[in-house]
């Protein structure tokens, strides 16, 4: 499979970060990836033709329109929706061709997500929650699972008077901070996250942000899909998708539009 | 030959009414040949001698009687005392006892010294017994046919036939009550882990998301769906052996059963204290809600029947986790 890296199939941008990203290990190929379903016999194209590479340290934003097939997208790399056609390799591994449950184990093993609304279980501690992948995964000893999870706490800055608490008892912030530890309890090498700021307030979204760059900046190849403006901008790379396919991908480039009809908008939106 | 003694000298017990009354009502007298190797009393229940002794041939027609204990003790008497039955004086030569509160307000004379105290003449009734029990019907139609219609025959089986019938309606009842009650609970139990599961579909799709396996997440499920199925069934037990006595107490029914026996069968010939003291054409039937006390068969029904519905149940969430494709839900969610 060649190797699409920062390359996209609208031409109308230029290639970005190839250069600088080149010689990075590739965790991600898609070719022609598409998926495709019936509605009331029309075919609706989700995902259409998407090509592209990613590579080991990349912080990626999927923006577009609602519905334009960016979740889609997200869920077919994370391998939890089936491409209708594609080839796409995570890892080195050709996920299309994954029994369901080698599917299961290269999720526990290699990705991490983030979800807008958390998704911690409800019942489950704080600890538990960020321990679940790991006891998911198996071979380690509580002690250790706890102790890994303790640390990821930390360094998510969730003191430890916190981890007992249960998810109703964290704020929406340290909700999402659990969810990004829990993300990353089995060290995976690639960390899926769909509008992880989305039910956040601006300065815990800010926080969150800074998290996942930073994450990317460990080695991880970070890929967010959002609506947050905020985040495609510290994007080493941003596909921006309109009805499936992949319009744009590149570098962000802030919006050139004169500031008087900006505030204008503003204005209106008020 | 039976009678009510409504002028009777003797004090007389009280008994419970269904609605709660306790109503004092005459001793029976009943006449007995002093020959007779069987007998029973008011609502067929067989007498047990405690004291004294049962009637000889030689006491065909004296004053002598035997006398419930019960019926005894109220008026303070006892073997040799006496007392007066319309006029005439008895002396009592044996007390037993019987399991009916009825039977346990009579007394038995010899039948010639009943017929000149009470100037009747003949019997009420006689009692004909078959020698088993698959003969009763044919012995009841050839006597219907020897005897013709100035006779009523009438076997044990139809005299207590409304109360047999009654006691297998209300059996039936109780067990059509329990399996409608058992569906009941399998269905309410089916639909709160269908619900219950239902209401977790975001918490399985964000499993499947994070890598827990088909199995990983049902094993879960399966987890709490058997915990509650050990503690339901321990409740069961528990309130299975505090309250099920008491169930059981409260709803027990003894009445004769229309088993007709052989004369053979109580022994016979004369009778010892604590012996039968009439070998009774009937056996008690004793209702008794065993079931509704702990024993092996109940805890192995408990036991059974939780794990059968643990089994059942498990299926619901088996078959909707695997329905549940994570990526709609996480979607959704």
């Amino acid at each position: 499979m060649p190797k699409y890296v920062g390359s996209t199939d609208s031409p109308t941008r230029a290639p970005v970060a190839a250069k600088s990203w080149a010689e990075q290990p590739v965790t991600i190929v898609a070719q022609g990836l598409s998926k495709y379903f019936k509605h009331t016999g029309r075919l609706i194209k989700a995902v259409d033709e998407a090509n592209f590479t990613f590579t080991e340290g990349q912080f990626i934003t999927i923006t577009g329109p609602s519905g334009s097939g960016k979740s889609t997208l997200l869920y077919i790399l994370s391998g939890l929706d089936k491409a209708t056609k594609g080839e796409l390799q995570v890892d080195g591994v050709d996920v299309r061709r994954l029994s369901g449950r080698k599917e299961n184990r290269l999720r526990r093993q290699r990705m991490g997500f983030v979800f807008q609304s958390f998704h911690l279980l409800p019942t489950l501690t704080a600890l538990e929650n960020v321990m679940l992948p790991v006891q998911l995964l198996g071979g380690k000893s509580p002690e250790e699972m706890r102790e890994r999870a303790r640390v990821l706490l930390f360094q998510f800055g969730i003191n430890e008077d916190r981890h007992s608490h249960r998810p109703g008892k964290l704020s929406g912030g340290q909700q999402q901070r659990v969810a990004i530890a829990r993300a990353l309890a089995n060290d995976p090498r690639v960390i899926l996250a769909d509008e992880p700021t989305g039910n956040l307030d601006t300065f815990n979204g800010k926080r969150i942000v800074e998290l996942l760059k930073k994450l990317s900046e460990q080695g991880k190849t970070v890929i967010v899909v959002t609506h947050d403006r905020s985040i495609a901008r510290v994007a080493d790379v941003r596909l921006e998708m309109e009805d499936g396919r992949i319009r744009g991908m590149g570098n962000y480039v802030a919006p050139t539009r004169p500031p008087t009809l900006a505030r204008k908008k503003k204005g209106k939106k008020k | 030959m039976r009678r009510s003694d409504t002028a009777s000298t003797l004090k007389t017990g009280t008994i419970q009414t269904p609605d709660g009354r306790s109503i004092s009502i005459p001793p029976t007298v009943n006449g007995i040949s002093t020959g007779a190797a069987h007998f029973t009393l008011a609502g067929g229940s067989t007498p047990t001698l405690v004291a004294g002794r049962t009637f000889q041939a030689s006491d065909a027609t004296s004053y002598v009687a035997m006398m419930s204990q019960t019926l005894a003790e109220n008026n303070s008497l006892t073997v040799g005392s006496t007392f007066t039955l319309k006029g005439k004086t008895f002396t009592i030569i044996g007390l037993y006892t019987t399991d009916q509160e009825f039977a346990n307000n009579s007394l038995v004379v010899p039948l010639a010294t009943m017929q000149s105290v009470f100037s009747l003449s003949g019997v009420d009734s006689i009692t004909v017994y078959a020698q088993s029990y698959e003969q009763v019907d044919a012995l009841a139609a050839r006597l219907r046919n020897t005897l013709g219609k100035a006779y009523d025959v009438v076997t044990e089986a139809s005299t207590y036939a409304n109360t047999i019938n009654g006691l297998n309606t209300a059996q039936n009842s109780i067990k059509l009550a329990l399996i409608v009650a058992i569906v009941t609970a399998t269905l309410v139990i089916i639909f709160a882990v269908f619900i219950t599961v239902r209401e977790r579909t975001i918490e399985i799709g964000t499993l499947k998301a994070i890598g827990a396996s088909h199995w990983q997440v049902i094993r879960q499920f399966w987890g709490e769906v058997l915990a509650i199925s050990v503690v339901a069934a321990l409740i069961a037990v528990g309130l299975l052996a505090t309250l099920g006595p008491v169930i059981s107490n409260a709803f027990n029914v003894s009445t004769p059963t229309n088993t007709t026996t052989t004369p053979g069968r109580f022994g016979g010939g004369p009778f010892g204290a604590g012996r039968a003291l009439f070998a009774s054409p009937v056996a008690n039937l004793n209702v008794h809600l065993s079931s509704a006390t702990l024993n092996a068969q109940a805890l192995l029904i408990i036991v059974g029947l939780g794990m059968g519905l643990a089994v059942l149940t498990s299926a619901i969430p088996a078959w909707y986790v695997a329905r549940i494709k994570p990526a709609e839900v996480l979607r959704r969610g």
